[in-house]
């Protein structure tokens, strides 16, 4: 708190997201890996998935929840040297 | 019409690659091509039978591949020409962040061969040697088969081997550079230090002399991508490294004459000067 802060106004709340390839995304209780990705609208067997630098195979995105704050990674296949 | 290359009339010897028996020994990267259409021409006419290819974070948004209609076409290339997918570790800066991206990348190309790179400078994208190896060591004991992308250290590279890697990729000269071997010294000590580890020259070579030169060294395969991507004819320049690759190759099996500094005729005409008059 400041000096002149008003002690009685409600704390200012920031919605819950977690960050999707660095982006925030809303968050909500029990959403996972899975739900994430149906709603970008991924092509679920075109991606690879990592949760806070761990890798989610495809068969556990279902079963894997996030949290507040927790950072998914998606990736895809591109061309490469 | 650009056509795949036909190795039947003086094919080089056969390979293997962690257990993958190979008859090209060029292996070719899938990046940087003018049109998925061009990048499918230059993979037959090479007659590579392993292409590299990477991964990257998705767009934002729900928004396609950047490279979906590319990678479509090289899958569809490889079930042609039963070509194999290498996928590579391009990017990371750290094991951790190489060991996550191969588990990504064996997901994503059902395939446990990863091409590992882990960077360590970025201006000549020199392979950092102690994160590398820490990624080799870890990503065999999750069951990959690792292809390094290395300096021509060999001390580095017996690390490399030590840490479970049944082939070395040395480079000839930084990534995209087309400088060619600019050691040669190096990478035939390293040939003659490990005379029977599988190698691949990778990266850095520019023309298909550069190419054959590297397997004359008695190196068993090289991997390109730029030199070939960015021809003015990618198809007719994929088909002109494939040839001398398999020169290099034939002309390091058939054995090569020691260089000397003095002349030595080739015409057995004796000793004697000829006169004339």
């Amino acid at each position: 708190m400041r000096e002149g802060d008003d002690v009685f106004a409600p704390a200012r709340v920031t919605p819950a997201s977690v960050i999707v390839n660095g982006d925030a995304h809303a968050w909500r209780l029990g959403i996972t890996v899975a739900d994430i990705l149906a709603e970008r609208g991924d092509d679920d067997e075109a991606v690879a998935t990592a949760v806070n630098t761990r890798f989610v195979p495809r068969g556990a995105r279902v079963d894997t929840p996030l949290w507040p704050d927790d950072r998914l990674v998606v990736f895809s296949a591109i061309v490469g040297g | 019409m650009t056509t795949r290359l036909d190795f039947s009339a003086a094919a080089p010897s056969p390979w293997r690659v962690y257990g993958q028996r190979l008859d090209s020994r060029f292996l070719i990267g899938s990046a940087g091509y003018p049109s998925p259409a061009v990048l499918a021409q230059a993979i037959t006419a090479s007659g590579a039978q392993v292409v590299t290819v990477g991964l990257k974070r998705e767009l934002a948004g729900g928004a396609p591949p950047q490279d979906g209609d590319a990678i479509a076409m090289l899958r569809g290339v490889c079930a042609t020409t039963g070509a194999r997918l290498l996928p590579n570790t391009a990017g990371c800066r750290s094991a951790r962040e190489a060991v996550l991206l191969a588990q990504m990348a064996r997901e994503l190309f059902d395939t446990p061969w990863i091409k590992l790179e882990v960077i360590g400078d970025e201006h000549t994208l020199q392979p950092d040697p102690f994160e590398l190896v820490d990624a080799a060591a870890h990503l065999t004991r999750l069951g990959f088969h690792v292809f390094p992308y290395c300096t021509d250290d060999l001390v580095v590279c017996r690390r490399l081997l030590a840490a479970g890697c049944e082939v070395l990729m040395p480079w000839a000269a930084p990534i995209g550079s087309g400088l060619g071997v600019i050691d040669p010294a190096a990478l035939r000590t390293l040939r003659a230090r490990l005379p029977g580890v599988t190698m691949i020259v990778d990266a850095g070579l520019g023309a298909p002399s550069h190419a054959a030169f590297a397997m004359e060294l008695g190196y068993d395969g090289v991997l390109l991508n730029s030199a070939v991507a960015q021809a003015v004819d990618p198809p007719q320049m994929a088909m002109a490294f494939a040839h001398a690759v398999a020169a290099g190759r034939l002309g390091y099996e058939a054995g090569l004459i020691a260089p000397q500094d003095m002349a030595r005729p080739s015409t057995p005409c004796g000793n004697e000067p000829i006169l004339v008059d």
